[in-house]
């Protein structure tokens, strides 16, 4: 379950402030892929942000399952985004000297997992993504930016994370491969991992269980499939 | 892949930039090592040059023109005392000069006068004994008798402080005991217990002392009481003073002068060889500023290499740090990206070092040392407006400042490489902090941001 309470985010910017998150609150229960839509400049990527420890909100609570997530210090925010969050950026973020499956392997590095075990667990992943083969151990220029997007999905499960945050990962993917992609995080969503897509695709959220609409740095429409 | 082998890609990433910085770095390392070697090589040619420093001063008589050759003034027993007193003084010896005459041979050559000028104020007194000098090396006539040289002593050391180096026996304590030099020894065929005669008196040879190559610097030697006595003179010739510490000689020798007041010449090798010295620590000077100076480029090198990896690698260390990475992790990958970059650069500079050093130690030497020699060694320090006389004789000549300091050699041994080393992390250290707190710096949210 993640409760997100009267959350707020300033920013100081030149002479005046920023409310990129203005008093947020509501609650997505476990399991859910849920869908944030909204305009460019809404708070969208800023509410993500403090969803997953990224950052600390000015004002108000956020608790994932058992944890505070406002209340730790920097040192938990490092393990609890090592541990808890994967995240799916919109440029893909691989690390360009890196491999596939070295990239896939590094949050398992961080996580201090065995060699063998992060190799294992890379390729499966990669497989399961739809990333194959040789391609597994290419660098990420050799790779199309579907290819990467799944390989940063991949990247992102490593861990075993609870929760998924995606910031518009179809941003920069034509329909069919956003689509895929789509489908493969809704696939992941279910049982212990709950996933929060922003997105500008109306046609993307509505497939999702939750829609929330933001507008301002406020929510401003939520739709509840059930 | 570990932090460590991320790190070691990453300073080979942009390959013709890493082989740009390596060899800017290389020089920069070399140079700083250079100095090291070069500053080393002087500190230790300093060090030897103070070691073998002779840290005797000598007093005679001044003959400047302000003293009347007729009036020499007396160094006596309370000049000694008081000289023997004085702060930083070890030890002060005497010494009492006069001459041995050989009995002339029949025919004397025309033209030619026994008379050798020896200075004013020695006696004469007749020997048995032949002098040890064989004309042929002066050149002068066969048949020529040289006058043998008598010396009084206090001490150990003869009348321009040198110490007497005995080949057998000891220097004489009795009235009637005499040391003389191995090569009137071997001239008149005589050793440990045997006697001869000098100013009617008879003597036994206590001691054989080393006279030096072409001339005979030693000749007879007795205690200075008795040579006193022989001659009848009174007080002594000269002095030689032991100072503890080459550092005091210069202090020393002016309470020295104004002790015995202007008419004396107070002598010592110090000057030439503080001169010479004041050189050398010029060019450690010089080599120690290189040092820090190229360390300091080298660390400079180094944070404007990294601090533009992180600006380029700003968003990598946001993605890293956003997936789970630690500050900590992140920085030491940069620490090993600077310690192989150092590394690398390190070796090469050792070559260039080894290139460079021992050019670097000589020009800084021969630039810095041309005063030191131009002067001709020994410097007088009386009140005698300086125009002083020297009575330094054949055979004792005083190495000059150029000598003295001879060749520096430098050299790369397991020291320089040790230091490399060390400097080399340091280097890295040091050019790593800045960057390091840049990356502390990131905030992983950037990477939300869109372009
Ligand atoms: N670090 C920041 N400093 C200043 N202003 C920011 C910062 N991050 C976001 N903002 C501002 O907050 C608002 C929301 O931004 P963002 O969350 O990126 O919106 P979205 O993702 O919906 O496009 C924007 O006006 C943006 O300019
Ligand atoms: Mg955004």
């Amino acid at each position: 379950m993640l409760l997100v309470e009267d959350v707020a985010k300033r920013f100081k910017s030149g002479g005046g402030a920023v409310d990129a998150v203005d008093g947020v609150s509501f609650e997505i229960a476990t399991g859910t892929f849920a869908a944030i839509v909204g305009r460019s400049g809404s708070g969208k990527s800023t509410l993500l942000g403090l969803l997953g420890a990224l950052d600390s909100p000015s004002a108000g609570k956020i608790t994932m399952d058992d944890v505070d997530v406002t209340a730790l210090s920097p040192r938990g925010q490092v393990a609890y985004r090592r541990d808890r969050i994967g995240f799916v950026f919109q440029q893909y973020h691989l690390i360009p000297d890196l491999t596939a499956v070295q990239n896939v392997m590094l949050p398992m590095e961080f996580a201090g997992r065995r060699t063998a075990e992060r190799r294992a667990r890379a390729v499966e992943l990669l497989d399961r993504v739809g990333l194959t083969g040789g391609k597994q151990t290419r660098l990420p220029g050799r790779l199309s930016g579907g290819e990467q997007q799944r390989v940063s999905v991949a990247r992102a499960l490593a861990n075993r994370p609870s929760l998924i945050l995606a910031d518009e990962p179809t941003g920069n993917l034509d329909s069919r491969n956003g689509k895929r992609i789509i489908t493969l995080l809704r696939e992941f969503a279910g049982g212990g991992t709950t996933v929060v897509v922003v997105t500008h695709d109306r046609g993307l959220a509505s497939r999702a269980d939750l829609t929330l609409a933001m507008n301002d740095g406020r929510i401003v429409h939520r739709k509840s499939k059930t | 892949m570990s932090v460590a082998v991320r790190g070691v890609r990453n300073a080979l990433r942009n390959k013709t930039r890493s082989v740009a910085v390596l060899l800017v770095l290389a020089v920069a390392i070399g140079l700083t090592l250079s100095m090291l070697v070069a500053g080393e090589a002087v500190a230790g040619k300093l060090a030897a040059l103070r070691d073998d420093m002779d840290t005797t001063i000598t007093v005679r008589p001044g003959f400047g023109p302000e003293v009347d050759v007729e009036d020499v003034p007396t160094l006596g027993e309370a000049e000694l005392a008081a000289v023997s007193d004085l702060p930083h003084v070890t030890e002060a010896s005497a010494t009492v000069s006069a001459m041995l005459e050989t009995p002339q041979p029949e025919e004397e050559p025309e033209g030619t006068s026994s008379a050798v000028q020896i200075g004013p104020g020695a006696s004469f007194g007749t020997t048995d004994l032949k002098s040890g000098m064989d004309p042929d090396t002066v050149g002068a006539p066969e048949g020529v008798a040289f006058p043998i040289s008598l010396t009084g002593v206090t001490g150990d050391r003869d009348s321009e402080g040198v110490r007497y180096d005995l080949v057998e026996g000891e220097l004489p304590d009795g009235a009637r005991e005499a040391v003389i030099s191995d090569k009137i020894a071997e001239a008149n065929g005589l050793g440990l217990g045997d006697t001869f005669t000098a100013f009617d008196e008879e003597f036994e040879v206590v001691g054989v002392a080393e006279s030096g190559d072409d001339f005979d610097s030693v000749g007879v030697v007795m205690t200075a009481e008795t040579v006193r006595e022989l001659s009848e003179v009174e007080g002594f010739h000269s002095f030689a003073i032991d100072v503890d510490d080459p550092d005091h000689i210069a202090s020393v020798q002016e309470a020295v002068v104004a002790e015995l007041g202007a008419a004396f010449e107070v002598h010592s090798q110090a000057d030439s060889v503080m001169q010479a010295s004041a050189g050398l620590e010029t060019v450690e000077d010089i080599t120690s500023v290189g040092f820090w100076v190229s360390l300091g480029s080298a660390a400079v090198i180094v944070f404007f290499t990294l601090a533009m990896t992180v600006r380029e690698r700003r968003r990598e260390v946001g993605v890293i740090k956003a997936i789970g990475g630690t500050d900590r992790g992140v920085i030491a990958q940069f620490g090993v990206e600077a310690v192989v970059l150092v590394s690398l650069a390190t070796v090469l500079g050792m070559g260039v070092a080894a290139a460079s050093s021992d050019v670097i130690a000589d020009v800084l030497v021969a630039t810095n040392s041309t005063a030191a020699e131009d002067t001709d060694g020994g410097q007088t320090l009386s009140g005698t407006g300086g125009k002083t006389i020297r009575v330094t004789g054949p055979g004792q000549t005083i190495e000059g400042g150029g000598d003295l300091i001879g060749e520096v050699t430098a050299g790369i041994g397991p020291r320089t490489i040790g230091v490399g080393a060390l400097a080399a992390l340091g280097i890295a250290l040091l050019g790593s902090a800045v960057p390091a707190y840049l990356i502390a710096r990131v905030r992983p949210a950037e990477v939300l941001r869109g372009e």
